[in-house]
């Protein structure tokens, strides 16, 4: 795998940046900046319980990050990881109903098998629709998102809809189909493992294999791998239903593991937030692990700043999104241009003092 | 037999349904026609919609007019729009990304604001709305009368817009130079077009459209703001660009259609249909992806649709 | 109307002196031709003059007052206009809404079709230009058609100089005596013409002076008549060195197959059509043996593209007979010629060759034949893939300071390396090489040709496509000469420099 200082150093200035810019717009509305961060950071990490959450929230940001990660190795977006998810949650609930009386070991595979195909087949669409229609992946994607949102909504009210009637949600997966906790009550649940064994897979997928190299390839230059022999458009179609696989994984976890049922809203935009865990992970598995959980603890911590502060959890948001766009624009050509004439060590320095003086 | 009688005794409530929610979808689509006749994808219209709503909530109750709120929406929208202009036109920064971003960024800003400004209180905030303006004469009409022309201004706007979005890409040589710059930027160039000058232009118009329909979510549609009550109406006007093959005129019919499927998921139970509204509301997007399959589309679109377009 | 000047104007690019100190005159009324083969420095010079790029010394004068472009729109206001070998017409919009965006900033705000398609009308009846209805879309038009219209456009934007960039590449015979007529009308109304060409029998039929470029620098300007197609080819073309003492082989005829080992590559007759833009090849027959290269030289743009694409399986032969170490072939796919033992060295490095964003090792493993025989099951073994890259590394001798360095970091020579490196990897049978030193210093050159050499010896074929005739000679055993798809040759003996000079330039059309 190649190390590449320049993302690093973007990564680190975008950090910065962004704390910059928070502490100048939270000073501007008159919130004491330092018990924000000091709450965010107590949410995120205080204690084993916040550490469970923060994980928790990590879950299904990590197993969408990697998918659109994987799609992004390969020259593509997945912008429909959001609907792959809620079909992988969708056929879940559906399966939950006939697998009551199953070990529970064989009952979390066939969980597994059923997310990962649901996933798989609605990724499958929009291939389809490229490779033999040529319609623009980006377009199907988002039209495809809304009508899994519709089909949970159908679903919800209708057919799948919890026996009791009272609320539009699914029965609740039979206790066997449940992730087990393992440090209860902390809501810490097995799939969280799971994703950080999907994280190594997808890693030894696409460095330690020839058919993830071969994708990798055809990524880095489409015409050059077209010359080496490589079928381009097989790859990319493969590249992005593994990708709807692995967003249908995301929904399956996440009822399995936390939710139980499944409801409208059930997602918060989950594979939308993805493309900005993908982008800040630069890439890489492991990267894209400690930007989940980096998500995922603002996730958590900005709850915690909502009860003590007073500042919405949406926060959260506002920073994720300040963060992304700094590394956005830092990664540039043109910025990358501009750090590397000015010595990169003497703009950190000026940053950090910057930063130092803000907070003071 | 009893389903048609329902449905013409129905008729005008659902058509002005219609046109009510049809105006911000054509509104932001208009917008994004010009956006991607210059060959832009802005993902983050959501974004948009979402800062236009809250700024025209905010407005209106401390200054207690929705015209100004409406006006400050526009601002706000605009200001959003140079930010994403800024990044990718000036940076070459991708469209995706800095898209997904803002609409991310405008979730949380609203709801952080909107906490900070109003409180937590049960009830939702609420503001007074533009009101509906009967045209003479012809708001007097049996049955179409209310249902076409009893509507708040912004409505009427909205679809007057539509004719004069079209002169301007179709009758005006400045539109002729915005489709050119969506075709072929490097033609443009030598033909002494500044791409650069002319996307972020049509941001910038991206921008004030998108913060109208905006804020007439909150300040007509309804009377106050929800966190996210833009409800993915961003995307939506997406797929209306295309289903209308980007002509303001096919904004217009694509509005409509979309429209109608949210006010036909009302009614449909007064119609006394059996069938789910969660299909009539996903109608309009299957259809767009067949309209994209059948009609070669994509043919239509502006070529270098997407493309960032770096000068030498 | 104009005369128009250049005074010892010069201009450098990083490592390449482009127009070395050319002093040109030019007259109004005229058809003055710029000839040169490639990197002759034609086509900076001519983008001096319409503004796209701004010379480093020097003047451009028009009638007797200097000027300096900072844009092709500010050539434009002088009266100077461009017209690209690829055309920037866009394709969705009408003939007359193409024109419109040419006519000056102030006229029609608002536009009125009526009087645009009358106005265009006029305009292409005064030049005998003809065109299809001002409405029609330019998708549909002809190659012809569409240069006739940016020729309009240039003309209703108000130039009064007009350059044609390799005018004629994509044109048939009678598009191209219908633009000749074209250009004998504009130059009786004193319009300034300027053909960019690197074909000697057009400049005979149209131009009334030439200038020769050769490396940047002017070698002569004169009238047409007072010289003879074998002096110009000879002036494009210099003094070349006369090829090395290696036996000239003659073709194989077929029937001659007894002394000769059977060709590794054989091509009999093969026709291809051409994507929009592109060249036909016509009944093109090649045959490439063991042990030997194979030089085809010719100016770009006269079927290199098409050929390569046909040799690697890109595109399908439409008749003839394409054979590959006695196997007949008829559908293609790359996979398959790679399978077969074909490789490429590419013409552009960076957009056909490389993966930029990967590392060396991993762009010397980007092979898929070398990925299978290094891995013959599922996975990657990262020490079989670094022992192998520091082979790789070691044998062609790739500067680099870890095999996981970015690929990108390397020097134009090393990347070249890498290259070869991945190619050669697999000891395939039949090399071809598309202008493998074409950026690169005489150290990279002079090894990439060592290495061509060292593998022909271990009975390779190299089939060499170049611009750079210096290279062809050096290297080939066999030469012939590409031009408007056909293949002209092989040249043999002491008069082969001249010869080829010909035949790249159209002066002699028979083989």
């Amino acid at each position: 795998m190649t190390a590449r200082p320049t993302s690093l150093v973007s990564l680190l200035l975008a950090l910065i940046s962004a704390a910059i810019v928070i502490t100048i717009g939270l000073s501007f509305a008159g919130i004491s900046v330092s018990s924000v961060f000091a709450n965010l950071w107590l949410g995120a990490a205080g204690d084993a319980y916040r550490l469970s959450e923060t994980a928790v929230k990590a879950c299904p940001l990590l197993f969408t990050g990697l998918a659109v990660m994987l799609a992004l190795h390969a020259g593509l977006w997945n912008i429909g990881a959001e609907g792959q998810l809620l079909l992988g949650a969708l056929a879940t609930a559906w399966v939950g109903q006939y697998i009551a009386a199953l070990s529970s070991a064989l009952a979390i595979v066939i969980v597994v098998a059923v997310s990962l195909s649901a996933g798989f087949l609605w990724a499958g669409c929009a291939a389809y629709l490229k490779q033999k229609h040529n319609v623009n992946e980006v377009i199907s994607t988002l039209m495809l998102n809304f009508v899994a949102v519709y089909l949970v909504s159908y679903s919800v009210h209708g057919p799948l809809m919890e026996v009791a009637g009272q609320y539009p949600q699914t029965n609740p997966l039979p206790v066997t189909a449940t992730l087990p906790r393992l440090f209860p009550p902390a809501r810490f649940h097995l799939g969280i493992l799971l994703a950080l064994v999907v994280a190594l897979t997808v890693w030894i997928f696409l460095f330690r294999t020839k058919a993830g190299f071969r994708l990798r390839a055809t990524g880095a230059n489409p015409t050059a791998a077209r010359f080496a022999g490589i079928a381009v458009e097989r790859e990319v179609t493969i590249a992005f239903v593994l990708s709807g696989a692995l967003a249908g994984l995301a929904g399956g976890i996440e009822v399995s593991g936390i939710t139980q049922r499944v409801y409208e809203k059930f997602s918060p935009g989950y594979g939308y937030t993805a493309i900005a865990v993908a982008l800040v992970g630069q890439r890489s598995p492991v990267g894209v692990v400690l930007a989940a959980l980096f998500f995922g603890a603002l996730d958590a911590g900005a709850s915690a700043v909502q009860r003590t502060v007073g500042v919405s959890s949406v926060l959260a948001s506002v920073i994720q999104a300040i963060v992304v766009l700094f590394l956005a624009a830092y990664s540039t050509d043109t910025i990358q241009r501009l750090i590397s004439r000015i010595s990169t060590r003497f703009a950190l320095l000026l940053l950090v003092g910057v930063a130092f003086l803000c907070s003071h | 037999m009893d389903f048609l009688v329902t449905l013409l005794t129905n008729g005008g409530a659902l058509l002005h349904s219609t046109l009510v929610a049809a105006t911000p979808l054509l509104l932001a689509a208009l917008g994004e026609t010009i956006v991607q006749r210059a060959g832009v994808i802005n993902i983050g219209l959501e974004g948009i919609l979402l800062i236009g709503a809250f700024a025209g909530v905010t407005t209106c109750y401390m200054s207690g007019s929705p015209l100004l709120g409406m006006l400050v929406g526009a601002l706000s929208g605009l200001l959003f729009a140079l930010l994403f202009a800024g990044l990718t036109i000036g940076l070459s920064a991708d469209q995706i990304v800095v898209g997904v971003s803002l609409n991310l960024l405008a979730a949380g800003i609203t709801g952080v604001l909107y906490r900070g400004i109003f409180g937590v209180t049960g009830q939702a905030v609420q503001v007074t709305t533009f009101a509906p303006i009967s045209l003479p004469f012809l708001g007097t009409f049996p049955v179409f009368g209310p249902a076409l022309f009893q509507h708040t201004a912004l409505v009427y706007l909205a679809i007057a817009l539509v004719p004069l979005c079209t002169f301007f890409l179709f009758q005006l040589r400045a539109g002729l130079q915005l489709q050119a710059v969506g075709e072929h930027p490097h033609a443009a160039e030598t033909l002494g077009i500044s791409v650069r000058k002319v996307r972020t232009f049509a941001l910038a118009m991206e921008g004030l459209l998108g913060g109208i329909a905006g804020s007439y979510l909150s300040l007509a549609y309804s009377n106050t703001f929800i966190e996210g009550m833009s409800a993915g109406r961003g995307f939506i006007a997406l797929a209306i660009v295309i289903f209308g093959r980007w002509n303001p005129s096919g904004a217009l019919w694509g509005a409509l259609f979309f429209g109608a499927a949210t006010a036909l998921q009302f009614h449909l139970q007064a119609l006394g249909s059996e069938i789910p509204y969660q299909f009539v509301l996903m109608l309009p997007y299957v259809l767009t992806i067949l309209a994209l399959v059948l009609l070669k589309t994509h043919t239509s679109a502006p070529a270098a649709l997407g493309q960032p377009y770096n000068r030498e | 109307m104009p005369d128009v000047s250049v005074r010892d104007i010069t201009k450098s690019f990083p490592g390449t002196l482009a127009v070395d100190h050319v002093s040109i005159d030019f007259h109004a009324g005229e058809v003055h031709a710029i000839l040169g083969e490639n990197g002759a420095g034609k086509s900076t010079l001519m983008h001096l003059l319409s503004g796209l790029y701004r010379p480093d010394s020097g003047t451009i004068l028009i009638n007797g007052h200097p000027h300096q472009f900072s844009s092709p729109r500010a050539a434009l206001a002088a009266g100077i206009v461009m017209v690209h070998q690829h055309f920037m017409l866009i394709p969705s919009f009408t003939i007359a809404e193409n024109i419109l965006l040419a006519l000056p900033g102030s006229s029609q705000r608002r536009i009125d079709r009526k009087a645009l398609v009358q106005q265009v009308t006029t305009l292409a009846a005064q030049f005998g230009l003809k065109i299809e209805s001002p409405d029609t879309l330019i998708a549909a038009l002809s190659v012809g058609s569409q240069q006739r219209v940016e020729i309009l456009k240039a003309l209703a934007a108000s130039a009064r100089v007009l350059i044609l960039d390799e005018p004629t590449a994509v044109l048939t015979p009678a598009e191209v005596d219908n633009l000749f007529t074209v250009l004998r009308r504009l130059k009786q109304e004193r319009y300034l013409i300027l053909l960019i060409t690197h074909k000697i029998p057009e400049v005979l039929a149209v131009a009334d002076r030439l200038s020769v470029l050769r490396r940047g620098r002017l070698v002569i300007t004169t009238n047409t008549y007072a010289t003879t197609p074998q002096e110009l080819a000879q002036l494009m073309i210099g003094e070349l060195p006369l090829p090395a003492t290696r036996s000239l082989s003659p073709p194989l005829t077929g029937s001659d197959s007894k002394s000769t080992p059977p060709p590794l590559l054989f091509l009999d007759n093969v026709s291809a059509s051409a994507s929009p833009g592109g060249i036909v090849l016509h009944n093109l027959s090649l045959d490439l043996r063991p042990k030997e290269i194979v030089g085809i030289a010719g100016v770009d743009g006269n079927g290199q593209t098409e050929l390569i694409e046909i040799l690697l399986g890109f595109r399908q032969p439409m008749q003839g007979t394409f054979n590959i170490k006695g196997a007949q072939l008829t559908q293609t796919t790359p996979t398959q010629m790679r399978d077969l033992g074909v490789a490429l060295i590419p013409q552009d490095r960076r957009q056909e060759g490389l993966a930029l964003s990967l590392s060396v090792e991993e762009n010397l493993l980007f092979n898929t034949q070398r990925l299978a025989a290094l891995s013959p099951g599922l996975f990657l073994n990262p020490n079989d893939i670094r022992q192998f890259a520091i082979a790789q590394i070691d044998r062609f001798g790739i500067r680099t300071s870890s095999p996981a360095a970015p690929v990108s970091s390397l020097s134009g020579g090393n990347q070249q390396r890498v290259v070869i490196a991945r190619e050669l990897a697999t000891h395939p049978q039949i090399i071809i090489a598309a202008n493998p030193t074409r950026g690169l210093d005489l150290g990279a050159t002079d090894y990439v040709h060592r290495t061509l050499r060292e593998h022909c010896q271990r009975d390779a074929g190299v089939i060499l496509i170049s611009t750079d005739l210096d290279e062809i000679f050096a290297l080939s055993h066999r030469i012939y000469a590409l031009y408007q798809g056909r293949l002209l040759g092989p040249v043999a003996g002491a008069t082969g420099p001249n010869t080829l000079g010909q035949m790249m330039t159209g002066v002699t059309t028979s083989s």
